[in-house]
């Protein structure tokens, strides 16, 4: 997901999109660390590790 | 019998004083006993077992030496293949899934005459817990009940803590070698990135995954990992560590760890000078990029080994290892190749200080072993550690004992090498062994002498 900072919603979405369900009262959990995720990569990025 | 090293067992098994049978039996016996408490195992081979304990005795007998582990009881974590065995990972998924072939670390080890008693618990693969909601409970914690193992190689760490075998074979993606070794009192080894082959090893992270030895005491992790690489490791001096020259990330730790974590790392670091070194603190880089680098890298290899498993049969999976898995399907291609560019620069930077010394002393857990009852929520937990860095950049990291807190609960520092210089990083750890006085005392020992405490 090229979205830096998705909602609930597009992340609802990109899990049916590779075919994966998980129950609904999982969803807040891993949706929270699928953002955390993505704003590892910023702090990678925008700390210019290179 | 289970308190004799490897090396005392290995010149009783040459004298004709002991026989393999006989320790293994022991082992096999302990186990029955006391791993009901444990769950230190997924499943006991007995049978072959006592068959490889009685060849190596007939081998003995008719002159013919494999070396130091042969005869001598172990167990490997069950993410590792085993020939006609099947490698569960602790999944309901993998009940049935028998291995066709040895894992090359596995396969060594039988070349070498190693024992093996079976299969250990393991988080379910590799990846979060410990986790109640599994075909297999956790491992319990023989060093301190009622705290976690960590993990994820920890029926390995509650194996040896508990006295069912002086060594045994783990893996280490992050720290799980290293983590459980620290919380249940013993020695872990990640060794240098491609030092031992992972061929064979359930995947978890292609590009962190290490096969970790795991023993009792520094020198028995040392001897393993000579039989894991052949040889190809350098034979182990004991020559101390006068006028060596290690540098002690103190800053990664301190104003962050447990009080008694940082005052027990500033004691092993005053220990070193004691014995001689010279003990110089050094600025690594930022820890929170490792371990932004590192976590982005796992959940990316981790979602694209279990994709389609979790497609397939996601609701099989346990809560922990589930959650934790398909968040990998956020990251993008561009978000991988920022990890893996950090991922080259972040080594480079590190390799730089770590090539100044001799060997680096860092904090591997950040806290002693937590309580277990705060991990039956079905949401994985992460417990701190210093131990990511160097799955990153390859270094051979050795996590040993250095003490206990005030509540009797095990306390791990860790020494990182240069690349491919695990000899240097095991001579520092046997003389800090030998000057903290750290000696593994199982729960029936400690229960004779302080009851109430196990």
């Amino acid at each position: 997901m090229t979205n830096e900072n998705p909602n609930d919603m597009e992340l609802a979405k990109l899990l049916r999109y590779n075919g994966i369900t998980i129950p609904a009262e999982m969803e807040k959990t891993v949706f929270s660390a699928m953002r955390n995720l993505k704003r590892l990569v910023r702090v990678l990025a925008e700390k210019e590790v290179r | 019998m289970h308190e004799l090293t490897v090396q005392d067992a290995g010149i009783r098994l040459r004298d004709g004083s002991l026989r393999a049978v006989d320790l293994t039996r022991h082992a096999l016996e302990r186990i029955a006993r006391l791993d009901g408490d444990y769950h230190a195992f997924i499943a006991v081979t007995a049978e072959h077992a006592l068959k490889a304990a009685l060849h190596a005795d007939k081998e003995f007998a008719s002159g013919i030496d494999r070396g130091p582990l042969h005869g001598i009881p172990y167990a490997v974590k069950d993410v590792i293949d085993v020939k006609g065995l099947p490698t569960t990972c602790a999944s309901r998924l993998l009940i049935d899934h028998v291995a066709t072939e040895d894992a090359i670390c596995v396969k060594r080890m039988r070349e070498a005459g190693a024992v093996l008693l079976g299969k250990l618990m393991t988080y379910e693969y590799a990846v979060a817990g410990p986790s109640f909601d599994l075909a297999f409970p956790p491992a319990i914690n023989p060093q301190a009940p009622g705290h976690i193992t960590g993990g994820s190689s920890s029926g390995c760490a509650s194996a040896i803590a508990a006295g069912f075998v002086r060594i045994a074979i783990g893996t280490d993606g992050g720290g799980s070698a290293r983590s459980p070794a620290s919380y249940c009192g013993i020695v872990g080894l990640k060794p240098s990135k491609g030092l031992v082959p992972t061929g064979g090893v359930a995947a978890l992270s292609l590009t962190l995954d290490h096969v970790g030895p795991m023993a009792a005491t520094v020198e028995e992790v040392a001897i393993c990992l000579d039989v894991l690489t052949q040889g190809t490791a350098k034979k182990f001096a004991l020559s101390g560590v006068d006028q060596l020259h290690i540098g002690y990330a103190r800053s990664w730790s301190a104003g962050k760890a447990d009080a008694s974590v940082q005052s027990a790392l500033d004691h092993a670091a005053q220990t070193l000078r004691s014995l001689g070194a010279r003990v110089e603190d050094v600025e690594l880089p930022e820890y929170e990029l490792f371990e932004a680098c590192g976590t982005v890298i796992i959940q990316a290899e981790a979602f694209a080994v279990h994709a389609d498993r979790l497609r397939s049969h996601g609701a099989q999976y346990g809560a922990k290892a589930l959650q934790n898995l398909v968040t990998g399907a956020v990251l993008s291609k561009s978000d991988i190749a920022v990890a893996m560019r950090a991922r080259d620069t972040l080594s480079v930077q590190l390799d730089q200080q770590i090539c100044n010394y001799d060997a680096v002393l860092v904090a591997n857990t950040l806290t002693p072993a937590l309580l277990l009852s705060e991990f039956r929520t079905p949401t994985p937990r992460w417990t701190e550690m210093r131990t990511f860095p160097f799955n990153i950049s390859g270094h051979p990291a050795l996590a040993l004992p250095m003490g206990r807190d005030e509540n009797n609960l095990p306390l791990g520092l860790q020494l990182v090498g240069k690349h491919l210089d695990e000899v240097t990083i095991i001579r520092v750890g046997m003389a800090l062994e030998k000057a903290l006085a750290v000696r593994l005392r199982f729960p029936d020992e400690i229960a004779a002498s302080s009851p109430g405490l196990v």
